[in-house]
C-alpha cells in the first residue's frame, strides 16, 4: 500500500503541475497514469482471486515504449530515429513471440521485462556519458531528465535481476518470495518518488531580448 | 585463491541471499555512479565557466589596452592639428590679409572664406578627437556642448538631468564617446530635427535616455550592427552596462543602464 501511495502522490503532483511540464514531463505522467490504471485492475482481479499477469504482458510493452521514445529524443546524436523506432519495433515482435511460444499470458513476462529493463539501463547510462562528454547541461540537477534517468537507472538496475529469477522463485518459500518482493518495492518507492521530483522540476526559461547587449 | 573462495562462497549460498545482494549491490552501485557523475559534471562545469571568466578578462583587458591607445593617438593627432595645423593656417591668413595683394579682392575675399572653413573644420575635428570640455568641465558640461555643435545643423538639443553622479574620466570618456556616436549617427543618417538626452537615476543604475525624431533605425542593425554599434557595445562592456534599443513611434529610443558602483570604479582597471 506505501508504494502505491507513492505512485498516487507522483501522479498527484503531475496532474497538478501539467501546464508547466515539458514534453518528458508528460510522458512520464502518462506513464504513471497508465501505471496507477493497471495496478488498480490488477488489485482488484488480486481481490477476486483472478489471474492478474495478463495485464503485465501489455504493461511492460507500454512501459519500454514510452521510456524508450523519451531516450531516443535525447539520444538523437548517438542513436537515429529509424534505429531507435526499430529497437521498439523488435521489442513488441519479440514481447508477442515470448507471450505465444515462452511465457504465455497467464506467466509473468520475466524474459520481456527483463530486456526491457537491460535497454532502459543502457540508455540510462549512455546519456549520462552523453552529458559528460557535451557539457552542455549548466545545472543537470534543474533538468527534469536528470532525475527520470536517475529514477530509471535505480529502479532498473535493481530490479532486473530479479525479474528474470521470478519465475525461478515459485519453488521458494512464501518468506523468501516476500522478501525479495518487498525489497522490490522499495526499489518501486525510490522510482516513484524520483519520478515526482522530475515533475518537479522545471527548467528555467531563459528570455533573450531582442537587440539588448548585456554583459 | 580469493577468486576461489568468493565462488565457493556463492555456490553455497541460497538463491535469496545471491539475489538480494545482488539486487541491492546493483542498486546502490547505480545510484553510487550517478553521484559520482553528478560531481564529476559539476566540476567539469566549474572549470569550464572559470575557463570562460579568464577568456573574458582577457578579451577585456585586451579591448581596454586597444581603447586606451586609439584615445592616445586621438590626443596626439587633435594636438598636432589645433597646434600645429591649426597655427600654421592662422599664420597663413595673417600673411595672406598683410598681403602682397590689394586686402579686399575677390581672390582674397574667396581665400579668406576657405581657410575660415578649414580652421573651422580642424577646430572642430581637433576638439571631436580630444573634446576639451569634457577634460575641463566633466561629462555633464560635454554633453551640453553637443547643442553648440548640433545647432549648425539645425538640430534642436534638449539635456535634462535630474541626477549628475561624479566618476573617473575614464569613465566619463566612455559614456562621452557612446553619445558621441550616437549623436553622430543621428546627424549622418537620421535626417532628424530633434535630439533629446535624459539623465536619472533607476534603481542604483545611471539610466541614459537617448531618443531623436528621425527616420529610425534600418532592419539590420538588431541582427549584426553597424560598426558604430559595435563600437558602443565595445566601450558599454568595459562598464557592465545595458544598451537597449526600445520601440518608439517616431524615430529611435535607446536606454543606457550602467550599475553606480561600476562607475565608480576606473574602467582601465
Amino acid at each position: 500500500m506505501i508504494e502505491y501511495s507513492f505512485l498516487l502522490l507522483a501522479f498527484l503532483v503531475g496532474l497538478f503541475s501539467l501546464r508547466k511540464l515539458n514534453v518528458d514531463q508528460r510522458q512520464i505522467l502518462l506513464l504513471l497514469t497508465i501505471t496507477l490504471l493497471v495496478e488498480l485492475c490488477s488489485d482488484w482481479l488480486w481481490r477476486a482471486k483472478q489471474n492478474n499477469l495478463f495485464l503485465f504482458h501489455f504493461y511492460a510493452v507500454f512501459e519500454f515504449l514510452l521510456l524508450s521514445t523519451i531516450y531516443r529524443r535525447h539520444l538523437l546524436s548517438i542513436v537515429s530515429k529509424r534505429a531507435g523506432i526499430g529497437i521498439q519495433i523488435a521489442f513488441i515482435i519479440f514481447s508477442i513471440i515470448n507471450t505465444l511460444f515462452f511465457q504465455d499470458i497467464t506467466q509473468f513476462n520475466s524474459y520481456t521485462i527483463t530486456v526491457s529493463s537491460f535497454i532502459l539501463m543502457i540508455s540510462a547510462f549512455i546519456l549520462c556519458y552523453r552529458w559528460i562528454v557535451n557539457l552542455t547541461l549548466h545545472n543537470v540537477m534543474r533538468i527534469p531528465m536528470f532525475w527520470i534517468n536517475l529514477s530509471v537507472i535505480s529502479y532498473f538496475s535493481g530490479a532486473f535481476i530479479l525479474f528474470y529469477f521470478s519465475n525461478h522463485l515459485l519453488s521458494e518459500s512464501e518468506d523468501t518470495r516476500q522478501l525479495l518482493w518487498g525489497t522490490h518495492a522499495i526499489f518501486n518507492m525510490v522510482h516513484y518518488l524520483l519520478y515526482m521530483v522530475a515533475l518537479l522540476t522545471y527548467q528555467e526559461q531563459r528570455q533573450v531580448k531582442k537587440y539588448t547587449f548585456h554583459w | 585463491m580469493i577468486l576461489f573462495i568468493s565462488v565457493s562462497a556463492i555456490v553455497q549460498m541460497s538463491l535469496l541471499e545471491i539475489l538480494l545482494i545482488g539486487m541491492v549491490g546493483f542498486f546502490v552501485l547505480s545510484i553510487g555512479l550517478v553521484i559520482i557523475f553528478t560531481v564529476y559534471h559539476s566540476r567539469l562545469r566549474q572549470k569550464e565557466v572559470q575557463q570562460h571568466q579568464r577568456e573574458i578578462w582577457y578579451q577585456k583587458n585586451l579591448l581596454q589596452g586597444t581603447l586606451q591607445s586609439q584615445e592616445r593617438e586621438r590626443r596626439r593627432i587633435a594636438h598636432d592639428l589645433h597646434d600645429e595645423i591649426g597655427a600654421l593656417l592662422t599664420s597663413s591668413r595673417m600673411f595672406l590679409n598683410a598681403g602682397i595683394s590689394p586686402v579686399h579682392t575677390p581672390l582674397t575675399e574667396s581665400l579668406n572664406h576657405i581657410l575660415d572653413e578649414v580652421m573651422h573644420h580642424v577646430r572642430r575635428i581637433s576638439h571631436d578627437l580630444r573634446p576639451v570640455v569634457l577634460e575641463n568641465l566633466g561629462l555633464w558640461e560635454a554633453i551640453h556642448a553637443f547643442g553648440d555643435t548640433l545647432a549648425l545643423y539645425n538640430i534642436t538639443f534638449e539635456f535634462t538631468c535630474i541626477y549628475t553622479p561624479r566618476m573617473s574620466q575614464g569613465n566619463e570618456l566612455i559614456i562621452y564617446r557612446i553619445l558621441q556616436e550616437l549623436v553622430n549617427n543621428t546627424v549622418k543618417h537620421a535626417r532628424a530635427s530633434r535630439i533629446q538626452i535624459n539623465c536619472q537615476l533607476d534603481d542604483a543604475h545611471l539610466l541614459l535616455i537617448y531618443q531623436d525624431n528621425g527616420v529610425g533605425l534600418p532592419s539590420t542593425v538588431g541582427k549584426e550592427g553597424g560598426l558604430g554599434m559595435k563600437s558602443i557595445e565595445s566601450r558599454l562592456s568595459l562598464l557592465d552596462g545595458m544598451f537597449e534599443i526600445r520601440p518608439a513611434e517616431v524615430g529611435v529610443n535607446f536606454a543606457i543602464r550602467i550599475a553606480m558602483h561600476r562607475l565608480n570604479n576606473d574602467p582601465y582597471i
